[in-house]
């Protein structure tokens, strides 16, 4: 009877503290899956897959001596594509369409970085534990779920690799755990003596003459631009608020970011314009939903790796301050 | 519930009235379809979105595109017209359903699309991935998005995948 007893209080009390230790295991294995991506240098090929759509891509990261982190993308499917990313400053080369678009985010130093002081407050909109082990392009893989706690946000799957902490593959989950996007290496050497060569831009000698897309940023990422969403999905927070230049000629544009501390919806406002068309509702690239919405003389476009309604009741609460 | 919706698109619902709406809203796929479909409409007709002669003749080019499925298709009916617009939802829910459903049939960047009642195009489950002419605003939004993702401070420029992604390169191999 006593027996019986102590076994019911070991489960009582054991089944939450295994629980919590699950999910301080594999939060601490999120963290260290940021650091690993920042620090290590990496050359692999990998497989990003949303709907029909499966694109092959050659990565490769270097760090220099300097700790500069740049990256380079080439997507090896299809029409030849690449991103290049110094720092925080990024480069996507659009040959077919002779496209550059460029975004430069600032110092890195001046914006927090984003996963590690917010991993602590995901626990509040997901079920955050570790799953099963296994192999991802040859490498000892955990893996960690995190599942949402409500449908304004998908649910995650990251494989880490056991000894590095590096994040080889990352799934995004609908609510019937059907895969709605995944991005996975298929070859990857981890530690390589990369050279700055390894991650030279292909395309940018080639890019003359290209239309550039810049909208870069003429205030700092915190300041008041004026616009509030009044309705804001649970567990957004505002992270970010900035004016983007879209050229000389124009308004500047105003972003303005929320994150629940893993996915994030970006909002943009600019003045609207009779050629900017006839874009209004809800619409999606790849994974990412997008809604616009028009509201008085502006244009309202939110976007993001949630649900299509998170988007929607975004959209329905940007209004001008008064 | 219906009413309710659009009551609150009119903005006529007191605050309470609101939050309720929107948490069913939330929690109702079926309602979240209706809501886009009369917010699209209700902005087509106050003439927010102008349907001009240009609109309509790449809305029958993208219908061409569309395949027919002969399969017996589960159409909603709208509720009985009770406003102008309702009643013109009514007219092009056909069109806009599956839009709003075959979301993953769209180009990116390509609207709602609104059109004339076209019984014969319906929505079909098999995913086409599309190319788009007019995607590069939204590909800078998109890059624009992803320097602030925090998944990006674990998997790097990898994300970008996303941005630069060529739906239709499926379409040419």
């Amino acid at each position: 009877m006593i027996f019986r007893a102590v076994c019911l209080l070991a489960a009582l009390i054991g089944g939450p503290v295994a629980w919590a230790q699950s999910q301080a295991e594999a939060l601490s294995m999120l963290s260290r899956a940021v650091t690993a991506s920042q620090n290590l240098s990496y050359a692999g090929t990998f497989v990003y897959q949303s709907g029909a759509n499966v694109e092959t891509s050659r990565i490769a990261h270097y760090v220099d001596s300097d700790g500069n982190s740049i990256e380079r993308l080439e997507v090896l499917d299809g029409s030849p594509r690449e991103v290049v990313r110094i720092n925080d400053e990024v480069r996507c080369y659009l040959p077919k369409e002779k496209i550059v678009i460029e975004d430069r985010r600032g110092s890195r130093k001046t914006f927090p970085s984003l996963l590690p002081e917010s991993i602590n407050s995901l626990g509040e909109f997901y079920a955050i534990k570790r799953g099963a082990s296994g192999r991802v392009a040859g490498f000892e893989t955990h893996s960690v779920l995190l599942e949402p706690k409500d449908g304004f946000r998908f649910g995650y799957v990251f494989w880490i690799e056991a000894q590095t902490g590096l994040l080889l593959k990352a799934r995004m989950v609908n609510e019937r755990g059907e895969a709605i996007e995944q991005f996975a290496f298929a070859q990857l050497e981890i530690g390589l003596p990369l050279s700055r060569e390894d991650v030279r831009s292909r395309m940018a000698a080639m890019s003359e003459g290209w239309a550039v897309h810049s909208a870069s940023t003429t205030t700092g990422q915190n300041v008041d631009v004026g616009w509030v969403a009044s309705a804001p999905v649970p567990g957004f927070r505002q992270i970010a608020g900035m004016r983007r230049s879209l050229g000389p000629d124009r308004p500047d544009m105003v972003h303005m970011v929320f994150s629940d501390g893993l996915a994030a919806i970006s909002v943009f406002i600019e003045p609207f314009r009779k050629e900017d068309g006839n874009f209004i509702g809800p619409m999606k690239h790849g994974a990412v939903n997008v809604f616009k919405r028009r509201v008085g003389n502006f244009i309202v476009t939110a976007l993001g790796e949630v649900p299509p309604h998170s988007l929607l009741r975004m959209v329905e609460g940007v209004e001008q301050k008064r | 519930m219906k009413e309710n919706l659009s009551a609150l698109i009119d903005n006529e619902l007191e605050d309470r009235q609101a939050q309720q709406v929107l948490d069913r809203l939330h929690a109702d796929g079926d309602l979240r379809d209706e809501f886009a479909l009369q917010v699209a409409v209700g902005d087509a007709l106050r003439g927010d979105i102008g349907l001009g002669a240009a609109f309509t003749a790449s809305v029958m080019s993208r219908l061409d595109d569309e395949p027919t499925v002969l399969a017996p298709v589960t159409r909603r009916s709208a509720a009985a017209p009770k406003r102008m617009w309702m009643s013109a939802a009514a007219a092009v829910s056909g069109v806009a359903l599956v839009s709003w459903l075959g979301l993953d049939l769209m180009p990116a960047g390509t609207p709602v699309q609104l059109a004339a009642s076209t019984p014969s195009v319906s929505y079909t489950p098999q995913v086409r991935a599309t190319g788009a002419n007019n995607d590069a605003p939204l590909r800078a939004y998109l890059v624009a998005h992803h320097g602030y993702s925090p998944t990006g401070s674990m998997q790097g420029v990898a994300l970008y995948a996303r941005g630069v992604s060529d739906a239709s390169a499926d379409d040419r191999r």
